[in-house]
Formats: structure tokens, C-alpha cells, sequence
């Protein structure tokens, strides 16, 4: 079939500014401020935390703080998907847990080692999403519906094959017998090594995470088509896109990179303990929603999310160097994200109306 | 102001705005507007977006404050207005559906903030609420709505009744009306312009604000024009024509309106073969040809909603065929449609047509996305030069490529819709309703693109059921009839009334069928 020249068209004048900015330079300055505001507060936390204690500038101690957000980072990068196709996934956090369960099983139970354990486990957590995608796209049960049904139900599956018991080496099994396997130390390595000795692996994985998803969404066509299902679904069916095919990824990716995060955290603590992964859901979430006010952007975006759980990380840290009581940290957490939706929402607003 | 101000009486105005003017950030959005409303007259109100008709309500609403002039209501001179103060005083307003809360029913509805108690008790007087709930919606409306339905359950129509209704609980003294028909089907409507016409019998002074003329002077007894912010007329209906006030509002004549080019049709690009979906429609045999453009249009249940709807693979036919260019389709999926070229711009652009969050450049290579890839990666320059230019093209006015559309006028988010189009190179153009809520400069803008599309070889159908509209700008009208083809029009040689009255099945205008 002959496509119709439409280069031929009418032509018309360009009408492009209809509105000349009123405040001038000083709306410039406003709306680089706005969307540079966490960077300048992160870099204002950094010289104010190095300048009350200099071994906060260590290497190590920067690293370390790398290392704490790593799975939140991880997490977080998969709920900017959720968030981006307009969906969201709060079984993220089981997903992890139930991941650092099922790589322990799998090592200590069945014997397995770590080039066949973490296929398995990324298997699950793709599974788990592409269930959730089902639900969500198939039986169309909302999304946080779905998800959080989803969350229940791996809070209590994880729980069945040891009768409730966490995993460790010489677990004794519900029908009496102890498990022979131990965890692979090639596997512990994903947790506890660094590359060069300086940059620990769980970091690594989280910027290959961080840039792999970020070319995804920002670059890509299919980015594109995600944000725009977020952004109006039966528009982008009508645009000739496949929107429960891309739903349907998002959600696999989600649930991926929450068993990618399970399997940091296993070869962090090396066994599997019945409650890991407690606050993981909430702090991956507040990165990603700490992420709309990165570079002004007000959407969800995986530089933000990243950006996010680095900023709340270097916080968290800092403050426990100063020594405050562990048990302000929640409250530290929530604050931050109070501050950057009133970021995104309230002052964000005079750019766009 | 007024060119022919023929509302005299100053005792008898229930309301009198005077020389309003009203600034935003600079921009004039009333410059010395006055409105001079009646006593138990329904007062049209009419003007392109962008006019000053919104904000104007609004400064009655209480909702904005006047910069200057005054507001006089049943001859007292108010400085200000607060909401609760123009409750008070008995103006109430009735908006489109979106200021209801879908959760609520209809009983909370009605009676929210004001409910009755039994007496002496901090209890709700549940059925002294549903006796007078009953009483209005019986003898006004003739319906009966209990008042435990939810307002998510109701159609349009009946949550405009239910806040009307909630509006004559309080035995109002002015009503003003907002595009009250833009999402009613004709039936519905008339018996909304049968309730206004009752309630001004009752002394109730209405003020009618809409974008259909053929309303306006159906059922207004003055009509004030607005353009630019000021008031360029106030005229009474019986001296005036739907025509002239289109004149009014736009300053240009109406045969630029519907700017109709002739074009010589080319080869058959759609052909349709005895089509029928069980229910529906049946034995649909349609020829279109490039550059032609085809009316098609019905009632609600006529059955040419679903037509496109399948044409578009949203829906299949049970059976006859399609062909495209002499061979035979069939599309089970939108994205196989647009991959034959199809177009279809959807009927409700802010639900369907448009992603309001997302930029302009992305709506416009929304459906073209393919040719600004490159092993999988978007190239940006590309993209935004397909941008720039289409934006030149159809003249949509936005701050930039990189303006949410969102923060589009309803005229500008349609071209991005078609845009969309120009940019996927489709030929088969599918427009559902293309100009509802569109103002008038903009709506000659798209017949205008429609003209072109057509001359450079594309086919077109267009759905709708404003019938000047579509006499204006097609070469045929194909009128749908309980799911079949009644008459076919040579555009050029019908009138509305004759459209009309074969799509309601009037037996005097059947018996031209062969």
C-alpha cells in the first residue's frame, strides 16, 4: 500500500511559544533549583556530614553506604516500571523474601549450587510476576488488589517447606531429616566480595541494574510505549501498541529484580531467615517516589528511584554516625519523603499550569 | 458593549454583571465583559474557549474575585461573593458530571450538608429525605431514583437529573446550566430542555451556557455573545440566527465554516460486503474511495458506533467482509489495523484519544513510534523534527514539543490526536465525533485538515450527529437505522431536518427507500 505524502500538506507558520515566561531569569533559576534540589541536598549532606565527622568521606564508608541501598536500589528500579505503566507492585518485598528463602532451600536443602540456584531464583521472581501480570491483566483484578494478595500469599508460602523454620546449614526438615547441602561460597560471594577489593559486587549489580533499566525506559521504544500506558492505556491500545504485553512485562521485571534483590541478601547473611526483608517494600517504594522530584521530572524514573534510595542511604548513615538512636530512622525516611512529594506536587505545579 | 442590547428592564434583572475585568498572571481574561440576565428568561450564553464564558460563571460562582466592575444580583450590588454566599442568595450551577462523588448515593448526594434530621435526634430523617427526593424527581423529571443507588451506577443523564434536582431541593432562583448536553444523547436532551422551559414558567431565571447554537436558539430567549473577553452582543432569539451568532463569536462568515474542497475521488480504498455483527448491525455494504469523505451518522443503538469499532478491529463482524485496496482484512486487534493504515481518532479525546501526561512529541509519535527506532533505540532529533513539524503544520498551539497536552485547549489536544495519524502515514481515516467540545476556530482548522487529508488520496469517515456539520464537510451521509443503512445523502443536496428524520426512522422520510 503507498503511503500518502503528507509532506505536501499545507504548510503553516510555526507556532510553537504562545506564552513568554513572566518571571524571566528568575523562573529559570526557580525551575533549575527545583529540579536540581536533591542533588543540592545531597551534596550539602555529604560536606556537612564530612565537615561534623571526617570518616564519613572514607572510601569505605561511602562504599558501605553503596552496599546498604543495593537491594532497596534494585527494588526500587523495578516499582519505577510498576509505577511508569501505571500499575504498582506491593509483593516486591515478599518476592525478596521469599527469594533469600528459596535460594537457601535450593543450596541447603536440595544440594544445588550457585550457577544453578540464581537462574532458579530469578525464574521464580519472574514467575511470581508473570502471575501477577495475569491477575492484573487477564482477570482484571486491580493492581494493588492483586499485588497485595500476592504479598500475602508468599509471606505464607516461603513459611511451608521448612514448617516455619528459618534455613541454615543442618536444618532438620519436617519429616525428621537433616539437610546435607551448605551454601555455595561462590554464592556468598555475590554478597560479601568486591570487585578490585573496593567496589562490593552487590553495588555492581545494582548500576547494572540502574543503567540496563534506565536505557530501557529512557531510551527505548518499548520505554516509551510503557510511560505512555501509564499515561493513558486505551489510547496506547489505539495507537496499534500491545498494552498487556507491556503490563505484562513490567510486572516480570519487577518481580525479577525483587528475587535479584533476595538473592543479595542471602549471600549477605548466608542463610535464610523467616523475617528478612521487613522494610524493603516501603523503602523501595519511598525511593521511587523520592525519584519523581530528581531532575524535576514529576514521574517515575529509574535516575530518580536510584538517586532516591542513594539520598535516604547517605542519610541514614550520616546520622548514625552522629550518632543518632537507630530507632529515628523510619521517622528520618518518612520526612524525606514528605519533603520530596511536596517537592514534586506542590512546588512542581506552577510548571505546568 | 452591546451591539443590540435589547434587555431593558433594570428592576427586573436577576443578574447584572458590569463591566467586568478579570486578570490571570497577566493574561486578560475579561476585559470590561457585562451580562445582563432577566428575570425568568433562560439567558443563552455563547463564545469560543478561550472567550471569558468560564470565567465569567466563576466570578458569579464566587469561586474568582472581579478586578473591576460589579456584580448586581436581584438589585443589590455585591463587591464580593463568596461560594456559600451565592448559595445563599439561590444561584446555583449545574456542571458536568465529574463534580459528584461516585462513591456517594443518591440520597447523600441530594441532601450533602444539609441533611434532615428527626427531630430532637442527631439522626437523618432517612425517609422525610426520600419523600422529597421522590417528589422532584417524579413530578419534574417523571423518573424514580431511589436514594440508595450509587452515583457510580447512574448514567450521565441521570446524574445531571440528580444535580439538578439537588439544586431544586433548595427552590432556586437562578440556575445556571454548563454544557449540559455535551455527553446526552438527543432524546435525553430534549427532555432537559422541556425541564428548563418548565422552570422558567415557574419564574426560575436560567443562564445556558453551551457550544451547540442550534440549542441556543431552541430554547434561549436572549443570547449574549462573548469574544475576547468582552460582550460583543446581547440579542434576542426571535431576531436572530444560529448563523448570525456563529458570526458574532468568530467575526468571519460562516461559509468559510465548513470550507468543503471538491475532489475527484480516486480508486476504491474501503469496501464493506454485506456486513453484519449479530445484535448490532446487519448486510453494511459501503464503497469508499480515496479522497472521499463519507458522513455516517445515527442514533445512539443505531449500530455505526460498533461499525467502526469493528472497522478498527475493536469488535468482530459475524459475518460479510472487509476489504482494503481490493483485498480482503480481517483485524482482530487495533494494532493490526494500524498497521493496514487505519486511523481512528476516538471519540472522547481527553478518555481515549490523548495520554494528557505525556508531552506532545510523545502523543504524536505515539502510533509511529517504529520509524523513530533504531535497533530498538529512539533517535530524539528525529523524533522532535517529526514534532516541530507537525505542530507547524496543524498549527497546534503549545507552549512547545514539550508541553504536557494536558495543558492543551480541547481544539489542540484533537489535532495532537490526528496528528498522531499524519505521522503513522495512515490513509483510512476513522473520525468519531472529531469537534465535540472543540471551539469553533478550531473546528474550521480541522475541517480544513480533513479537506487535506482527502485531496492528498486518504478516505474518510466521519461519525457524528452535529448535521450541519457533517453536510458541511462530507461528499456523502450514510444514515443508520436500528443496525441498517436507511438512506444514503448527496451532501450537497440535504438539509439537517431531512438527515434527521431518517435517523430517527421517520416513516415519512423511509419511504424514499428503494
Amino acid at each position: 500500500m503507498t503511503s500518502i505524502n503528507d509532506e505536501t500538506l499545507s504548510p503553516a507558520p510555526r507556532v510553537t511559544k504562545t506564552e513568554g515566561d513572566p518571571a524571566g531569569w528568575l523562573g529559570n533559576v526557580n525551575a533549575t533549583l527545583r529540579s536540581g534540589a536533591v542533588f543540592i541536598l545531597l551534596a550539602a549532606l555529604l560536606l556537612g556530614f564530612t565537615a561534623a565527622e571526617p570518616a564519613f568521606a572514607n572510601l569505605g564508608n561511602l562504599m558501605s553506604i553503596l552496599q546498604a541501598v543495593a537491594v532497596v536500589a534494585i527494588l526500587g528500579a523495578g516499582v519505577t516500571v510498576t509505577l511508569a505503566v501505571g500499575g504498582f507492585d506491593l509483593s516486591i518485598g515478599a518476592i525478596a523474601a521469599s527469594s533469600v528463602m528459596a535460594a537457601s532451600y535450593a543450596m541447603i536443602v536440595w544440594g544445588l549450587n550457585a550457577f544453578a540456584t540464581v537462574p532458579l531464583v530469578l525464574a521464580f521472581g519472574a514467575l511470581i510476576g508473570l502471575v501477577n501480570a495475569l491477575l492484573i491483566v487477564k482477570l482484571r483484578v486491580p493492581d494493588l488488589l492483586a499485588t497485595l494478595s500476592m504479598m500475602f500469599l508468599l509471606s505464607g508460602l516461603q513459611l511451608i517447606p521448612t514448617a516455619g523454620r528459618s534455613i541454615s546449614s543442618g536444618l532438620i526438615l519436617p519429616d525428621g531429616t537433616t539437610a546435607t547441602g551448605a551454601y555455595d561460597p561462590y554464592f556468598l560471594l555475590i554478597g560479601r566480595s568486591s570487585l578490585f577489593g573496593i567496589v562490593p559486587i552487590s553495588v555492581v549489580l545494582m548500576a547494572l541494574v540502574a543503567v540496563t533499566l534506565y536505557v530501557l525506559t529512557e531510551r527505548t521504544r518499548i520505554g516509551r510505549l510503557l510511560f505512555a500506558t501509564g499515561g493513558n492505556e486505551v489510547a496506547t491500545r489505539l495507537a496499534g501498541a500491545s498494552t498487556t504485553h507491556l503490563k505484562t512485562l513490567a510486572y516480570v521485571i519487577s518481580g525479577t529484580l525483587a528475587s535479584l534483590g533476595g538473592i543479595v541478601i542471602a549471600a549477605r547473611v548466608g542463610r535464610g531467615d523467616v523475617s528478612s526483608g521487613g522494610s524493603l517494600l516501603m523503602d523501595a517504594v519511598a525511593g521511587a517516589l523520592i525519584g519523581f522530584a530528581v531532575l524535576g521530572k514529576r514521574r517515575p524514573n529509574v535516575l530518580g528511584t536510584i538517586v532516591g534510595a542513594v539520598f535516604v542511604g547517605v542519610l541514614l548513615n550520616g546520622l548514625t554516625m552522629l550518632n543518632a538512636p537507630y530507632y529515628t530512622q523510619d521517622f528520618v525516611k518518612g520526612a524525606v519523603l514528605v519533603g520530596a512529594l511536596a517537592l514534586t506536587y506542590g512546588l512542581g505545579r506552577s510548571t505546568s499550569s | 458593549m452591546s451591539a443590540a442590547l435589547t434587555v431593558k428592564n433594570t428592576a427586573a434583572d436577576a443578574l447584572h454583571l458590569e463591566n467586568i475585568v478579570k486578570h490571570f498572571d497577566g493574561a486578560v481574561a475579561l476585559a470590561g465583559a457585562s451580562l445582563r440576565v432577566r428575570r425568568g428568561t433562560v439567558h443563552g450564553l455563547v463564545g469560543q474557549n478561550g472567550a471569558g464564558k468560564s470565567t465569567l460563571i466563576k466570578l458569579l460562582a464566587g469561586l474568582h474575585q472581579p478586578d473591576e466592575g460589579r456584580i448586581e444580583i436581584d438589585g443589590q450590588t455585591y463587591g464580593k461573593l463568596t461560594p456559600h454566599q451565592v448559595e445563599e442568595l439561590g444561584i446555583h450551577f449545574i456542571h458536568q458530571d465529574r463534580l459528584l462523588v461516585p462513591t456517594f448515593t443518591v440520597g447523600e448526594t441530594l441532601f450533602l450538608g444539609r441533611e434532615p434530621r428527626i427531630a430532637g435526634t442527631p439522626f437523618l430523617d432517612r425517609r422525610l429525605m426520600q419523600r422529597r427526593a421522590s417528589e422532584i424527581l417524579n413530578d419534574y423529571f417523571g423518573v424514580r431514583l431511589p436514594n440508595s443507588a450509587l452515583i457510580s451506577e447512574l448514567s450521565t443523564a441521570e446524574k445531571q437529573i440528580v444535580q439538578i434536582t439537588r439544586a431544586l431541593l433548595d427552590q432556586p432562583k437562578v440556575l445556571v446550566f454548563d454544557e449540559p448536553t455535551a455527553a446526552l444523547v438527543r432524546r435525553e436532551a430534549d427532555i432537559l430542555f422541556r425541564l428548563i422551559r418548565r422552570l422558567r414558567d415557574e419564574g426560575v431565571t436560567i443562564v445556558y451556557i453551551s457550544h451547540y447554537l442550534n440549542e441556543i436558539e431552541e430554547l434561549c430567549d436572549h443570547v449574549t455573545v462573548l469574544r475576547n473577553g468582552e460582550d460583543v452582543a446581547t440579542l434576542a432569539l426571535g431576531e436572530t440566527s444560529a448563523a448570525a451568532i456563529a458570526r458574532l463569536m468568530v467575526a468571519r462568515d460562516i461559509e468559510e465554516m465548513f470550507p468543503k474542497r471538491s475532489i475527484a475521488p480516486g480508486k476504491d480504498i474501503l469496501t464493506l460486503n454485506r456486513l453484519s455483527s449479530r445484535g448490532k448491525y446487519h448486510d453494511i455494504s459501503v464503497t469508499l474511495r480515496r479522497g472521499e469523505v463519507l458522513g455516517l451518522t445515527g442514533l445512539l443503538g443505531s449500530g455505526a458506533k460498533d461499525l467502526i469499532r469493528t472497522l478498527f478491529g475493536l469488535e468482530t463482524a459475524t459475518s460479510g467482509t472487509i476489504e482494503i485496496d481490493g483485498k480482503p482484512v480481517r483485524s482482530v486487534n487495533p494494532a493490526q489495523s494500524v498497521d493496514r493504515h487505519l486511523a481512528l481518532v476516538p471519540e472522547d479525546r481527553r478518555a481515549n484519544g490523548v495520554a494528557l501526561d505525556l508531552s506532545v512529541t510523545e502523543n504524536i509519535t505515539l502510533s509511529s513510534l517504529k520509524r523513530f527506532t533504531q535497533l530498538g533505540f529512539l533517535d530524539f532529533r528525529r523524533e522532535r523534527r517529526e514534532a516541530d513539524d507537525l505542530i507547524g503544520r496543524l498549527e497546534i498551539k503549545a507552549a512547545g514539543r514539550d508541553a504536557l497536552v494536558r495543558t492543551l485547549s480541547g481544539g489542540n489536544q484533537q489535532k495532537v490526536a490526528i496528528a498522531k495519524w499524519l505521522s503513522r502515514h495512515s490513509e483510512i481515516y476513522l473520525l468519531d465525533e472529531p469537534t465535540v467540545g472543540v471551539d469553533i476556530g478550531s473546528k474550521v482548522e480541522i475541517y480544513n485538515l480533513i479537506g487535506d487529508l482527502a485531496a492528498r488520496g486518504a478516505g474518510i469517515i466521519v461519525l457524528s450527529s452535529d448535521l450541519p456539520e457533517l453536510i458541511g464537510i462530507t461528499d456523502r451521509i450514510l444514515v443508520l437505522f436500528r443496525g441498517s443503512i436507511v438512506r444514503e445523502f448527496v451532501s450537497p443536496e440535504t438539509s439537517p431536518d431531512e438527515v434527521l428524520a431518517a435517523s430517527t426512522g421517520s416513516s415519512e422520510a423511509l419511504r424514499h427507500v428503494g
